[in-house]
């Protein structure tokens, strides 16, 4: 029983774990960037909607 | 009632952002060289029952749209419905800031001209009439100091007013305005036109500046004075080398080791052994004891322990930026930079690098030049990112205890210099174009808002924290699983699946001394987060499985994991297994990031290719020349 309770604990937290990581996949944004648009100042891939187009 | 709709322009390092944050209170990065903003931010705040949105925009000195900024800037303010567009100025360099105000009103935009940094203006010995500089413009005029809640009040009360319908542009900017109109109809060259127009602009700047502001002689700036010293020809480079090695000391003997130490013996000992007490006392099974402490405490663990040097290295870093010296970096290496065909710009998107790489390669898109953006594409993972502290730091204090501070002091050099040869290659073969002018101002020497710091330093370091609780923390129990399974199900760790990889792996470092499958196998979780390195040594030799020599001798998780490197490693081909991590293919984010940046696959395989070589061949060097020296 105990086993078994410990490991739903485990599933959950790695339901989300993967949640976070594949939802940061998705919208390109880096946890290292400081994790919010506004901390990266930008650079996070998060804010590219807004950021400077790259020169061709 | 409708939200009041404001943008805030102005030169580079004006203040913008302090302001922003104040008025928002929001957590924009702010660095005290100019263009750490490369796009708009929108942040709202309530004021006297009035909902008001904020648009930071980009630092820039004029409207042109020949550059990123520029484009942004004068895109957003002609084609949104704006109530106010607020012009910070720099009043202790109110001649230069004042052309981009000139070229605003030229475009029919009505400013709020804010003179910040007053208190700059005041030691410079500028002083300014706002009176007379308001009927001068025919615009309002506030005086704010950055950080301060009384500018911040003073400025609210101006944006929720109906100020700005009392003001029209004066006689002598609508003579100006005229003037220009006049130039750009005539049938002259565009070149021709253009260096009219900005002496029409420098004519009515003078007119305005011999008006309304006085200039008294203080002699030179504290700034000044300083950069005689800091900023010196033959004296610039040793002191930045020195204040970086004051910088490591700090993090890794003064401050920021013992916090680790600590953080250690708390998580391998004493949190590590409840949890297994805990666990085997209510009975959980034992594979599943050994998934907890063996799998997930010892690679969550081993990550965690060297996030408070993370933060201490980022409170350094987040200070000197706040000081005005990071700007003076990019002057100190501008004749370095030079020589590798790029300019010291570049050294601004490269300092990032020591965050996170992944903001670094999007940073280079404020560089002016293709040739520039691409090369510091190209180099900037080389250098020491966050994530591949916690790598040096557990092998130094590991292998070189009383030299750690030196030992990664080392490593940072080696990425730095590694990244400027290979700047120096690319720049002669890949990418031949001349590069851009530089152009640099040089901010004042500020005393860093303690405030900011903190914030930015949070912000930086937070990251490291989530990665721990979710990409490191997956990447345990996999590693877990693939280190205690095979294809046929449990069994010896000598026989799983990650040690068949590692073996395979490892045929590739027996030059460099460390062929052996464990480093294999964190080698190449490595790319998946340079942070994964450390989790899986930590969950291989922390497990007490490596060797029964190494599980004999050792009494607990951390004399475990001491052990275990100790028999895998020796110093020498510890240290080029630092040179190997430092140098190797970025990770999968920064991979990504390459890929949009520089624009297709192709760069993301050179890089990770190009970047795998050279490390294998710098790491083969250190060791055959170190055990050649005897080491």
């Amino acid at each position: 029983m105990a086993t078994f309770v410990v490991g739903v604990v485990l599933v959950i937290a790695l339901f989300f774990a993967l949640r976070h990581i594949y939802r940061n996949f998705r919208a390109g944004r880096e946890d290292c960037c400081g994790g919010s648009c506004r901390s990266c100042s930008g650079h996070c891939s998060s804010c590219r909607s807004f950021t400077a187009p790259i020169k061709k | 009632m409708a939200t009041l709709a404001v943008a805030l322009t102005g030169n580079p390092n004006t203040g913008k952002s302090t302001i922003f944050n104040e008025l928002t209170g929001a957590r924009q990065k702010i660095g005290n060289w100019p263009g750490v903003t490369v796009d708009k931010k929108v942040g709202y705040t309530r004021y006297m029952d009035r909902a008001i949105s904020i648009v930071d925009l980009p630092g820039t000195y004029s409207v042109n749209a020949r550059s990123p900024e520029e484009k942004i800037v004068i895109d957003y303010l002609l084609n949104t419905k704006l109530d106010l567009v607020v012009d910070v100025v720099d009043s202790s360099n109110i001649e230069r800031n004042l052309f981009l105000t000139v070229q605003l009103l030229e475009q029919d935009i009505p400013l709020l001209i804010d003179l910040n940094m007053q208190d700059d203006a005041a030691r410079r010995g500028v002083e300014i009439d706002t009176a007379k500089l308001e009927e001068a413009f025919g615009m309002p005029v506030v005086e704010t100091v950055g950080r301060s809640s009384k500018s911040t009040k003073k400025l609210l009360d101006v944006f929720t007013s109906t100020v700005m319908e009392n003001y029209e542009p004066s006689q002598l900017v609508k003579d100006h305005i005229a003037k220009v109109h006049a130039i750009r109809a005539s049938e002259k060259t565009d070149a021709q036109k253009d260096e009219e127009i900005i002496e029409a602009r420098y004519a009515l700047i003078d007119k305005v500046v011999a008006k309304a502001v006085t200039f008294r002689n203080v002699g030179a700036t504290r700034s000044e004075k300083m950069d005689r010293f800091l900023a010196n020809g033959i004296l610039a480079l040793p002191i930045f080398l020195l204040i970086l090695y004051a910088v490591f000391q700090i993090t890794f003997t003064w401050i920021g080791q013992p916090i680790a130490d600590a953080l250690e013996d708390l998580i391998n000992d004493d949190f590590l052994n409840l949890a297994k007490d805990g666990l085997e006392a209510a009975g959980v099974a034992d594979w599943m004891v050994s998934l907890v402490t063996d799998g997930i405490i010892a690679g969550v663990g081993a990550v965690l322990t060297f996030v408070p040097l993370i933060f201490v290295l980022f409170f350094c870093l987040s200070f000197l930026d706040g000081t005005g010296y990071m700007a003076r970096i990019a002057f100190i290496m501008d004749p370095i930079m030079r020589r590798c065909g790029l300019t010291g710009k570049g050294i601004m998107p490269l300092m990032m690098g020591f965050g996170c790489g992944v903001p670094s390669i999007m940073g280079a898109r404020a560089l002016d030049s293709e040739k520039d953006r691409m090369i510091s594409i190209l180099v900037t993972p080389f250098l020491t990112c966050g994530a591949k502290l916690p790598i040096m730091a557990l092998f130094a204090a590991m292998f070189f205890p009383h030299n750690a501070a030196n030992v990664v002091f080392a490593m940072y050099i080696i990425g730095m210099a590694m990244a400027i040869i290979v700047a120096k290659v690319l720049g002669s073969t890949l990418f031949k174009a001349k590069g851009s002018t530089f152009l640099l101002e040089l901010p004042p020497y500020r005393m860093p808002d303690m405030k900011s710091v903190l914030l930015e330093t949070w912000d930086k370091g937070k990251g490291y924290l989530v990665k721990a609780g979710t990409i490191i923390f997956v990447a345990s129990v996999l590693l877990w699983v693939m280190s205690n399974y095979n294809f046929s199900g449990p069994c010896e760790i000598e026989d799983s699946i990650l040690a068949s990889i590692g073996s395979w792996m490892s045929k590739l470092f027996v030059f460099q001394g460390f062929a052996t499958w464990e480093a294999g196998a964190a080698v190449l979780s490595g790319i998946m987060a340079k942070e994964t390195v450390v989790a899986t040594i930590g969950v291989l030799y922390g497990a007490g499985d490596v060797s029964t020599e190494a599980e004999d001798a050792a009494d607990t998780a951390s004399t475990m994991l001491q052990t275990g490197m100790a028999s895998a490693f020796t110093s020498l081909s510890a240290f080029s297994f630092m040179v190997f991590s430092q140098l190797y293919t970025p990770c999968v984010t920064a991979l990504g990031t390459i890929k949009k940046e520089a624009g297709g696959w192709k760069w993301v395989a050179f890089s990770a290719v190009y970047m795998f070589v050279i490390a294998w061949f710098v790491s083969l060097v250190v060791y055959q020349v170190g055990r050649a020296l005897g080491f």
